[in-house]
């Protein structure tokens, strides 16, 4: 018996008669199916598990959905490639793919900061909503597509820990700790509770700060050589498509969670080590006041970041009302109380 | 020239590199069954965003299969009352359905916490208990008897506390109320005074116009515009503290799921999680847009005010008794109200110090 007849045996045996028959209205149609498979090197060390374990499930859902037809190969930074190296190496076709985030690609182009998170911007609810609803993805297209990539956002960190500090230092994660304990900076911010641990940041300052102004809602971006995504059979295109979309959701349930449960143990292991604190509210106001400034600068560097600038702040000025009725008002109130 | 040559002429001469690592194998062939199902909704068409997410589940895996598989997706009404959609799937009359899960909770009442519950979690805490915690398992397990394969759809989340004709300043206000509002909510109300009845969502408008009705519920400003709640009753309320995390639920006949292959399977799942990113972000930006029609187009007619701390507290009392009452009606609802309440205890100093803490201070 072929698999083919088998399977029409076992849906016409065994389901509800209804069923069986609304399920099968075709014989097997018959398509020559090339197997593809793709390099991705990503920004991250394998030990910040939440975000290389971004890439790895986007890998996972690919091939489990097209059966296996188009695989995903993921390197953390470091292993076949520096880790900034990669959104060069898509460019180019050295690589299939990359991931990372936004903002370490601005000395390219001004315009990524704004898909990634900007200051006081929007937290990850609003990013999501101008991503898929707004201009923000169509801009990220047009923003990428001068580099020949094909972009995707890939999931958001939730508005993150703050930090203090007067120079920002853009350096690898992995490098922070180092900095910091050799006192090159005074103060580090790298994301949020699980990744600041895993990075052993808990160890070497007191003072942990809250809320993260500077990031309210990171996105990281997956990027495609643009000729590699044309070149995928349309199923395998929009397939990574929806399978962002699918991780973006994974992503940030995990991010959720594992940073709930590490702080957690901030508050219980770590007890009288670390002090977990609200930055005050006139240094906010302050940090505000410049940040509109430094984001106004940044936007007239180029074109393209003016435009992006416009639609991001447009779009902020639209959600904030209702963020703040349907989600200010229920935080306020149950985690004031509770 | 074939089409794979030309394929393979138009991948060389793009960067070598990628060229070299694209094709690892020649083509093979796999045999492809044909697949159409029929999913049922529990809303009308006029429902835009909720019948919306529906199509956009059916999109996403005729897009993904390469038209493989396909769902036809009907509003509630045309093959089928609305609230019927649940059964038909449950019986394979129809292969899936999507709707709320709370108006299935008299099938079993631990389907409430798979929804929403009073006090509960917001739309990520939500979706951080199916994903990374047990809510997906504990769903699985709570629709098995039913014969469905159960599968979070997306929140349309939070909502706003519902229409009242007269201002709400103390709970006694509550007291003599007839309010359209279903389950939990419903039943914390009714402890607070109030008669409570589930009208259709058809039929809200008509009965708080005549006055048969002095407050009702329905989602947030969107949706409630379409109903035409806003020229019928004048004080909108929020938050919506009776449905902070509602999620909506699509279920497979449980047949029917297990006959796909298993890449359509995984199709389906990871559909739903991606259906799940896009409707939360339409339900976000419809409802911010609607709010602001509210604020500017309806000045004056509308008034958008806050439910006094003090109620909520009260409120918040009350539901704990509710919700302890319900939980102990069946095993499966102990089992599901002991590891969301675990949950959101783990969740909430964290929502707290991450969302809550920008909501004050960074975005007020």
């Amino acid at each position: 018996m072929t698999e083919r007849r088998r399977f029409i045996v076992k849906a016409g045996g065994a389901a509800a008669t209804t069923v069986a028959a609304a399920t099968i209205i075709n014989v097997p149609s018959v398509i020559a199916q090339p197997k593809v498979q793709w390099r991705m090197s990503t920004t991250w060390t394998p030990a910040l598990d939440l975000l290389q374990g971004k890439a790895q499930r986007l890998a996972k859902i690919v091939e489990e959905t097209s059966g296996g037809r188009f695989r995903i190969e993921v390197f953390p930074g470091g292993q076949i490639m520096q880790p900034f190296e990669c959104f060069d190496a898509a460019s180019k076709g050295m690589i299939e793919a990359f991931m990372g985030a936004p903002y370490y690609w601005t000395a390219k182009e001004s315009a990524v900061e704004w898909f990634a998170t900007i200051p006081f911007g929007m937290n990850p609810q609003g990013m999501t909503a101008w991503l898929y609803q707004g201009d923000g993805l169509k801009l990220m297209e047009e923003t990428h597509g001068t580099f020949n990539l094909v972009p995707r956002p890939g999931g958001s960190v939730p508005p993150q820990m703050a930090g203090a500090g007067g120079t920002a230092v853009l350096i690898p994660g992995a490098e922070i700790f180092a900095a910091l304990e050799r006192g090159v900076i005074d103060a580090a911010e790298w994301s949020t509770p699980h990744d600041d641990m895993k990075l052993g940041l808990h160890k070497t300052a007191r003072y942990y700060y809250y809320p993260g102004w500077q990031e309210p809602a990171t996105i990281n971006d997956f990027g495609f050589n643009k000729n590699s995504y044309d070149a995928l059979p349309v199923d395998l295109r929009q397939t990574l498509d929806h399978a962002a979309a699918a991780v973006h959701v994974y992503g940030v349930a995990d991010f959720h969670t594992k940073n709930a449960i590490a702080l957690e143990r901030l508050k219980t292991e770590f007890k009288g080590k670390v002090e977990i604190l609200p930055l005050p509210s006139p240094v906010l106001r302050d940090l505000k006041k410049l940040a509109t400034e430094v984001i106004k600068e940044e936007s007239e560097k180029t074109p393209m970041a003016r435009k992006v600038h416009a639609s991001f702040t447009k779009f902020q000025t639209l959600v904030g009302p209702w963020d703040r009725v349907a989600e200010g008002a229920y935080h306020q109130f149950v985690g004031g109380t509770t | 020239m074939t089409g794979r040559r030309r394929f393979l002429a138009k991948a060389s001469a793009a960067a070598t590199a990628v060229a070299a690592t694209t094709f690892v194998d020649a083509p093979y062939v796999i045999a492809q069954p044909k697949i159409q199902w029929r999913l049922s909704t529990a809303y009308p068409a006029a429902l835009d965003q909720l019948q919306g997410a529906a199509q956009r589940l059916a999109k996403t895996v005729e897009e993904m299969s390469a038209g493989r598989f396909r769902i036809e997706v009907f509003p509630g009404g045309q093959i089928m009352q609305p609230f019927e959609c649940f059964d038909a799937a449950s019986q394979g009359k129809i292969e899936s359905y999507m709707g709320p899960a709370q108006w299935w909770r008299e099938k079993e009442p631990a389907i409430e916490w798979f929804a929403t519950i009073p006090f509960g979690m917001n739309p990520q805490g939500m979706a951080a208990w199916y994903y990374q915690g047990d809510g997906e398992k504990l769903m699985a397990e709570a629709y098995a008897p039913l014969n469905l394969v159960p599968r979070p759809g997306f929140s349309n989340a939070p909502q706003m506390g519902g229409w009242f004709r007269k201002k709400i300043s103390a709970i006694g206000d509550f007291k003599g109320l007839r309010m359209r509002i279903p389950n939990l909510g419903g039943l914390v109300y009714a402890r607070a005074g109030a008669t409570t009845v589930l009208t259709p969502p058809s039929d809200i408008f008509g009965a708080l116009e005549r006055g048969v009705l002095d407050a009702a519920e329905w989602v947030g400003p969107h949706d409630d515009m379409i109903l035409g709640l806003h020229r019928t009753a004048r004080y909108y309320y929020y938050p919506g503290w009776h449905e902070p995390g509602t999620v909506q639920d699509f279920g497979f006949n449980k047949k029917a799921y297990d006959a796909l292959p298993v890449d359509l399977r995984r199709m389906l799942d990871h559909a739903t999680a991606a259906v799940h990113a896009y409707a939360l972000s339409d339900f976000h930006l419809k409802n911010a847009t609607a709010l602001e029609r509210l604020r500017t187009e309806f000045k004056g007619k509308v008034e958008i005010v806050q439910f006094p701390t003090p109620v909520l507290r009260d409120l918040r009392k009350s539901a704990a008794e509710v919700i302890r009452e319900v939980s102990e009606k069946t095993p499966m609802a102990k089992k599901v109200h002991a590891s969301f309440t675990k949950f959101q205890a783990l969740i909430g100093p964290w929502d707290h110090i991450a969302e809550g803490a920008y909501h004050q201070l960074v975005a007020g």
